[in-house]
């Protein structure tokens, strides 16, 4: 994939989740402008970003959450739970856009559909705060769809106003100076407020006076004023005609609520060349025209220049000849002047008339202007960079920065032509996005010499020479050399402007983003050297017993040693790679909660602890499924209506606690709630009832055991048990996850004061460690986490119980299980012993002793599950490779116990 | 106040606001004869805008805010 393309991949999920969230604070905290604005440049940096793609439907869909944001942000709109909704629906459907990005690069079909349609449902809302005028915000939409056929909105095409006439010859001359000389570009603009503008609070004045780069303006009525009388002060009458410098894409961003109200007309440069006053007569003039026009002829540009400003010097103020002059002293400072022009301005000063004109050529405009560019500084200190317009400057800016940086980097002869071509191409993005067709040109031809010298300089050189004129001059290092950037040179990067962003040039990248599986492979070595480790006590002893070496086996055991604490050393530094923090999983949360009570209509406060937590990737990315069920389940069950909590004399609004605890080498996540809790009677009876509870079992059940009932998986599916326990849905799914990756789930509850659900999940799954078990001649692993003690039971004191044994440990009778016997390893005629070996292990809070044989030493394993035909035994958990070479296979003991 | 209405001038200072059109174009109905005084002006409504140049109230002290000046002295000035 297009490197550009992930990162701006990566970046949406940051923007989305940051934009999710700000959705959520800004519930609890309304109108909080902080937030607020978080929220609009979430936006705003994804519509720019996406602009480098083509996926106008992303890009114009956040831009109208963008600007309904701006409304918000402005106090136009106010966010209502319905509104939020709307703008959760544009999250989603833009996290599943990216989502498809990254899968096939392109987004899903029926997006552009889906995007007009969501989009016109924000726009919607612009209308709702300015009801008068629903046509304007459905204009924007139209024009956001690039079509260009609103008919009110007059596009670049066609001439000039008549009315810029009237503006001022110098501010004129001034707008003319900021084109040629590479500014933004001037637009001459009509604004016809409605009549009905005042009701909604517009002021059409101040949106006038206060256009991106206004030089000047002037304000009319549409009609002849009534007799003071009858005046409707009220009812707008006015129209506004004003000249700005800015590009005109700004300018119609400024208007565009208001875009059937606006005719917007770029204007060229030379359009604003007329000159202007009461023509004066005298015979100066006519001889300057004598001379002038034969200079005009042959060129000689700076003969003319100078005949012009003697001529100014002696010509009266404010006269149209005089007025011509400054025009052509203008045209002239311009190192290659449109002849056409310049002719036209000599007849205008020697008849003292405006002669027709002809048509200049634009092509030589262009030039002139990027020709002109270099020793502009003054326009954009005019464009005034702190306005909030400027952004697209600021982040062409950034863009041209990164990419100087990026052809500078030495790059090896096969990637450097993609490379400068994808430069080339996130720089005509960013000039695009400026506006600006003179850049434009240059970039062509910039691209293309980079092109066939295979080198980065032409397109760097560029981007500097941009970059000095977006930002003044003194702001940008020129100390790099022009040395040749090729990869054999291998020269020092070029330091960004530490303005810009605050970094050192000596500074290192300090985060690395390591593909996952990278880390895999890791952790799988490591593994495999944990198990290879594990051989040399077998070495050892095989070196003292087989060999009678023991010096020999007393240097292996040392080498052990000091193998094994590197090796548990190098595994705890790759699982300390692995770690995340459950904030992760716990993230989505906020907004599972909001949806949920909402749509149940409780109010339900959700508290996070210790976000900050951290586990195993894999862990954590799995916690999340079972999360949800748990949470959901809190709010569909456990918490009350308000009414119900009312009369239990509750807070109206439940909790629900997310809590993340790190214990030893566990991680405990609990999903607790006040709720109204659960009731083991009702348990117990319902899953008697079910026939998951024998009668017998019915009996002797304790509560704590009946409340792990909801486990149980034929618990889950019926939806009557809702109504019973009010838990259930996808319970046993929580339990085969949390199993999966070897935890455990308990649950306490407490009838009318709420429900705790523990999980605890190991800190990470690359290695378990088990103990080794014999049974009947048969090495077993038992995982660790389930072992409570290991006793040795004198045999007499076993008792039977009917068909079962068991015996007494501290007080708690303790059902016995002869694994031999269940496992059928049983040699036919086993030794009476004196006592029995029995590893008392826990499992969902039931405890069960195992009768085996041995007890060996605990080791660590990689388990793998196991494949093929033994899949279908799911008494085993899977098996691992012991250091001298066994197969261990290891019990999965929830299953051995639901076999007895 | 943004407006404030002397005998025969209407002074108005800082931002005026869309309130006022309606108490001024009383009051300038009132005094057919008063001025307008916009030296302390920074910003007008529109609607209070519409009202000067509907009632065409001469003005006796233009903005010292030159943008604000450029923009109504066209409108605003007798000339016209």
């Amino acid at each position: 994939m297009n490197p550009l393309l992930a990162e701006f991949i990566t970046e949406s999920r940051d923007l989305l989740e940051q934009a999710s969230q700000g959705f959520l604070a800004l519930e609890k905290a309304p109108g909080d402008a902080e937030i607020l604005n978080g929220l609009f440049r979430a936006m705003h940096t994804m519509k720019g970003a996406s602009g480098c793609f083509e996926i106008g439907a992303l890009t114009r869909l956040v831009h109208a959450a963008e600007d309904v944001l701006d409304a918000v942000r402005q106090g136009e709109l106010n966010l209502t739970p319905d509104r939020v909704d709307l703008f959760f629906e544009v999250l989603d459907r833009v996290g599943e856009w990216v989502d498809s990005l990254e899968a096939e690069e392109r987004l899903p079909p029926g997006a552009e559909e889906t995007s007009a349609g969501l989009a016109g449902r924000l726009r919607g809302l612009l209308s709702e705060a300015n009801d008068e005028e629903p046509a304007g915000a459905g204009d924007a939409v139209a024009e956001e769809r690039g079509a260009a056929d609103v008919g009110s909105v007059s596009e670049t095409s066609g001439a000039a106003p008549s009315w810029i006439v009237e503006v001022p010859d110098d501010v004129r001359r001034e707008l003319y100076q900021i084109h040629i000389e590479g500014g933004p570009g001037t637009v001459a603009v009509t604004y016809t407020p409605g009549e009905q503008c005042f009701f909604t609070g517009d002021d059409p004045f101040h949106t006038a006076r206060q256009t991106p780069g206004a030089r000047w303006g002037r304000v009319e009525s549409r009609e002849p004023w009534p007799p003071a009388d009858e005046l409707d002060p009220y009812r707008c009458v006015l129209r506004f005609h004003l000249v700005a410098a800015a590009p005109v894409e700004e300018v119609r961003e400024w208007f565009r609520y208001v875009a059937d109200q606006v005719e917007v007309h770029e204007v060229a440069p030379e359009e604003w060349v007329i000159p202007a006053g009461p023509p004066g007569h005298g015979e100066p003039f006519g001889a300057f025209g004598e001379d002038a026009r034969r200079w005009a002829r042959k060129g000689l540009w700076g003969n003319l220049r100078d005949s012009v400003r003697a001529a100014l010097e002696m010509a009266g103020p404010d006269l149209f000849q005089t007025s011509a002059l400054h025009w052509m002293d203008l045209v002239l400072r311009g190192p290659d002047p449109d002849p056409g022009l310049v002719e036209w301005l000599i007849e205008c000063v020697a008849t003292g008339t405006l002669p027709p004109r002809r048509p200049a050529s634009g092509a030589e405009r262009s030039d002139e202007a990027k020709a002109d560019h270099e020793k502009d500084v003054g326009s954009s200190e005019e464009k005034g960079t702190g306005r909030p317009e400027d952004e697209a400057l600021a982040a062409a800016v950034e863009i041209l920065q990164a990419q100087t940086e990026l052809l500078a980097a030495p790059w090896g002869p096969d990637i450097r032509l993609g490379v400068l071509e994808s430069a080339a191409g996130v720089m005509e993005s960013a000039l695009t996005e400026l506006g600006d067709a003179a850049e434009m040109a240059r970039l062509a031809e910039a691209r293309e010499a980079a092109q066939t010298q295979g080198s980065g300089a032409p397109l760097r050189a560029l981007a500097r020479d941009i970059l000095s004129r977006l930002l003044g001059t003194e702001e940008v290092q020129h100390e790099e050399p022009e040395e040749d950037p090729s990869p054999h040179s291998g020269g020092p990067a070029p330091s960004r402007s530490p303005r810009e962003n605050g970094a050192t040039p000596g500074q290192k990248i300090r985060v690395l983003k390591v593909d996952q599986t990278r880390i895999d492979a890791l952790m799988d070595l490591v593994g495999e050297l944990v198990v290879a480790k594990n051989a040399l006590p077998f070495l050892a002893r095989k070196a003292e017993e087989v060999f009678r070496v023991r010096d020999l086996a007393r240097e292996i055991k040392n080498q052990h040693a000091v193998i094994n604490r590197i090796a548990e050393e190098l595994q705890g530094a790759v699982m300390q790679v692995r770690m995340v923090p459950v904030s992760h999983a716990f993230q989505r949360f906020p907004r599972l909660v909001r949806d949920l009570s909402r749509k149940l209509g409780k109010k339900v406060r959700l508290v996070m602890e210790g976000e900050e937590t951290e586990a195993d990737k894999n862990v954590v990315e799995d916690l999340a499924e079972p999360l949800v069920h748990l949470v959901r389940n809190s709010i569909d069950h456990g918490i009350e209506s308000p009414e119900e909590r009312e009369a239990a004399g509750k807070p109206l609004e439940g909790e629900i606690r997310l809590r993340a605890v790190q214990l030893d080498d566990q991680v405990w996540i609990e999903v607790i709630d006040d709720g109204r809790g659960m009731d083991p009677e009702v348990l117990k009876r319902k899953a008697y009832e079910k026939g998951i509870l024998s009668e017998e079992r019915l009996e002797t059940i304790t509560d704590e055991e009946a409340l792990h009932l909801i486990f149980a998986p034929g618990f889950s599916t019926a939806e009557q048990v809702s109504d019973v326990s009010g838990r259930g849905v996808g319970m046993d799914a929580v339990r085969a996850m949390v199993d999966r990756v070897g935890g455990s789930v308990s649950v306490e509850s407490t009838l009318g004061r709420g429900t705790c659900i523990r999980m605890a999940l190991p800190l990470s799954m690359a290695v378990t460690r088990v103990m080794i078990v014999e049974v009947g001649g048969e090495t077993l692993g038992v995982p660790i986490e389930n072992i409570v003690e290991t006793v040795r039971v004198p045999t007499d004191e076993i008792h039977r119980i009917k068909r079962h044994e068991a015996a007494v440990l501290r007080d708690r009778l303790v059902p016995l299980c002869r694994l031999g016997r269940v496992l059928d390893l049983e040699e036919a005629e086993p030794e009476p012993r004196e006592e029995e070996a029995v590893l008392v292990v826990s499992i969902d809070g039931r405890e069960l002793g195992l009768v085996v044989d041995r007890f060996h030493e605990g080791v660590d394993i990689i388990l793998k599950p196991l494949e093929g035909i033994m899949a279908g035994f799911r008494l085993y958990a899977g098996t691992a490779l012991l250091g001298d070479g066994r197969v261990l296979l290891v019990l999965n003991l929830r299953e051995l116990v639901a076999c007895l | 106040m943004p407006v404030r209405y002397k005998k025969k001038v209407a002074v108005l200072e800082g931002v005026c606001a869309v309130e006022e059109a309606e108490s001024l174009l009383g009051w300038l109905q009132e005094h057919p004869k008063a001025k307008v005084n916009l030296k302390g002006c920074e910003h007008l409504h529109a609607a209070v805008l519409q009202v000067l140049m509907a009632t065409g109230a001469p003005v006796s002290v233009w903005p010292e805010d030159l943008d604000l000046r450029g923009w109504v002295e066209s409108a605003l000035a007798p000339a016209r």
